[in-house]
């Protein structure tokens, strides 16, 4: 009976548990590990930790930059907007300078153009006047000798042409004379 | 073990290693040390190798180094500690890592075993987290740290005669003990389930008569592995991030 009980405690040791921890496994499991965390904390992590870190900050500092920049740009297009404006205003002003410049500038071409017109006008009207005596002196000269010449035919007689021409002049005006009455 | 014509080894053949050297000693090393051993090295290689590296945009090791320290900051210490999180941030991602590459090992060909299968290593793990937790809340908070715990303010007197007991078990005990079987009993069922399955297999495979229903078994062993590759990430984030919360409860417990 002890016999059976005892082999039956040794057949139980050899009997594997899978749910106990074997103390050989927890050694080892337990130095692994305590070794991998000394040397993460230590050794392996900083590194690593470093290089995110100063990446991060070169992105913080280039994301700066690119706001400081983009701030800049828009102050510069404000800039170039508010020029832009002045730009227009004065364009505005020197067009307007010039329309009444060109304007007071017919104004002037165009009086002065009347002027002479008005002044060729008269001229001519003064020579017309002129040519119409001179015309009527030369026809009267004219219609006189024919006179004269006709009257010597019908007297047989010569007249003086001079003397003749004087009594129709001072008929022709004594007419007029009476015309005028 | 034999049911019907399936012959399932014995629990012990498959969780039990013999071992390789320093046999009757404590420091018997066998698969499962060796296991523990890889995992160390591992995370030990992938960051000695990113902090040599000091590229604009990472690549390769270094991005993975990148990424899974972004991942505990972002998703374990943040929600889990907060404010004043970072100084732990080299024992969590250790824990992460270690429990990540202790777990995968059981999908890996010739290893075919996860370490955590076994008690030993989430034990350790649970038994650390505990007395970190407890020696941060002792840290900062004292004595009243545990008083604090065992006895939550606004409780009617006559009811700390029952939540003190509570609030000291699940605070104080629990916590560790169900880190520990969480992650173990999580990865010995994935464990148990893959060696179910290909069994069933080569059971198949050499019985004629029901080979036809070999793809299904080949199916499900597929389906597992990839699955127990979501349990081995799953179960190492739940220990580490459990881990965090614990901590910060400790840091900050008027949270």
């Amino acid at each position: 009976m002890l016999v059976a009980a005892l082999l039956a405690a040794e057949e139980a040791k050899k009997t594997v548990n899978p749910i106990l921890p074997v103390m050989e496994e927890i050694h080892w499991a337990a130095g692994s590990f305590v070794l991998l965390w000394l040397l993460m904390r230590y050794v392996l992590l900083a590194p690593v930790a470093r290089v995110m870190d100063e990446r991060e900050e070169r992105l913080r500092e280039s994301r700066a930059e690119a706001d400081s920049a983009s701030s800049g740009a828009e102050d510069a297009v404000a800039a170039y907007k508010a020029q832009v404006n002045v730009a227009r205003a004065e364009a505005t002003g020197i067009v307007t300078a010039a329309r009444e410049e060109a304007e007071r500038y017919r104004a002037t071409q165009l009086a002065e153009a009347n002027a002479a017109i008005h002044e060729q006008r008269e001229q001519a009207a003064a020579e017309v006047t002129a040519a119409k005596a001179a015309a009527l002196a030369q026809l009267r000269t004219q219609i006189a000798g024919i006179a004269v010449t006709a009257a010597s035919r019908a007297v047989q007689k010569d007249l003086v042409l001079d003397a003749q021409l004087q009594v129709i002049e001072d008929y022709v005006n004594g007419v007029n004379k009476g015309g005028s009455r | 073990m034999i049911i019907g014509a399936l012959e399932f080894p014995p629990i012990e053949h498959v969780v039990e290693w013999p071992a390789w050297f320093a046999h009757e000693t404590m420091f018997a090393f066998n698969k499962i040390a060796f296991i523990n051993l890889l995992a160390t090295v591992l995370t030990i290689v992938i960051f000695a190798v990113a902090g040599t590296k000091k590229q604009l945009v990472p690549r390769g090791v270094q991005n993975l180094a990148e990424v899974s320290v972004q991942f505990i900051r972002n998703e374990v210490i943040a929600p889990g500690i907060g404010h004043g999180g970072e100084r732990y941030l080299p024992m969590l991602i250790s824990m992460f890592f270690f429990l990540l590459f202790s777990n995968i090992t059981g999908i890996i060909p010739l290893f075919n075993m996860p370490a955590t299968a076994r008690m030993a290593t989430p034990l350790v793990l649970a038994v650390l987290a505990w007395i970190w937790f407890m020696g941060v809340g002792l840290k900062h908070h004292g004595l009243r740290y545990i008083t604090g715990a065992i006895f939550p303010p606004g409780v009617p007197k006559p009811l700390y005669l029952l939540v003190t007991p509570i609030e000291f078990l699940s605070t104080f005990l629990v916590r560790p003990f169900s880190l520990a079987v969480r992650l173990f009993g999580n990865m010995l069922a994935g464990h148990i389930l893959l060696v179910t399955f290909s069994v069933m297999c080569i059971t198949l495979w050499g019985f004629k008569p029901l080979v036809a229903a070999l793809p299904l078994s080949l199916f499900m062993l597929i389906a597992l592995t990839g699955f127990e590759v979501l349990v081995a990430f799953l179960q190492a984030f739940i220990f580490t991030i459990l881990t965090a919360v614990y901590i910060g409860g400790a840091l900050h417990p008027e949270h």
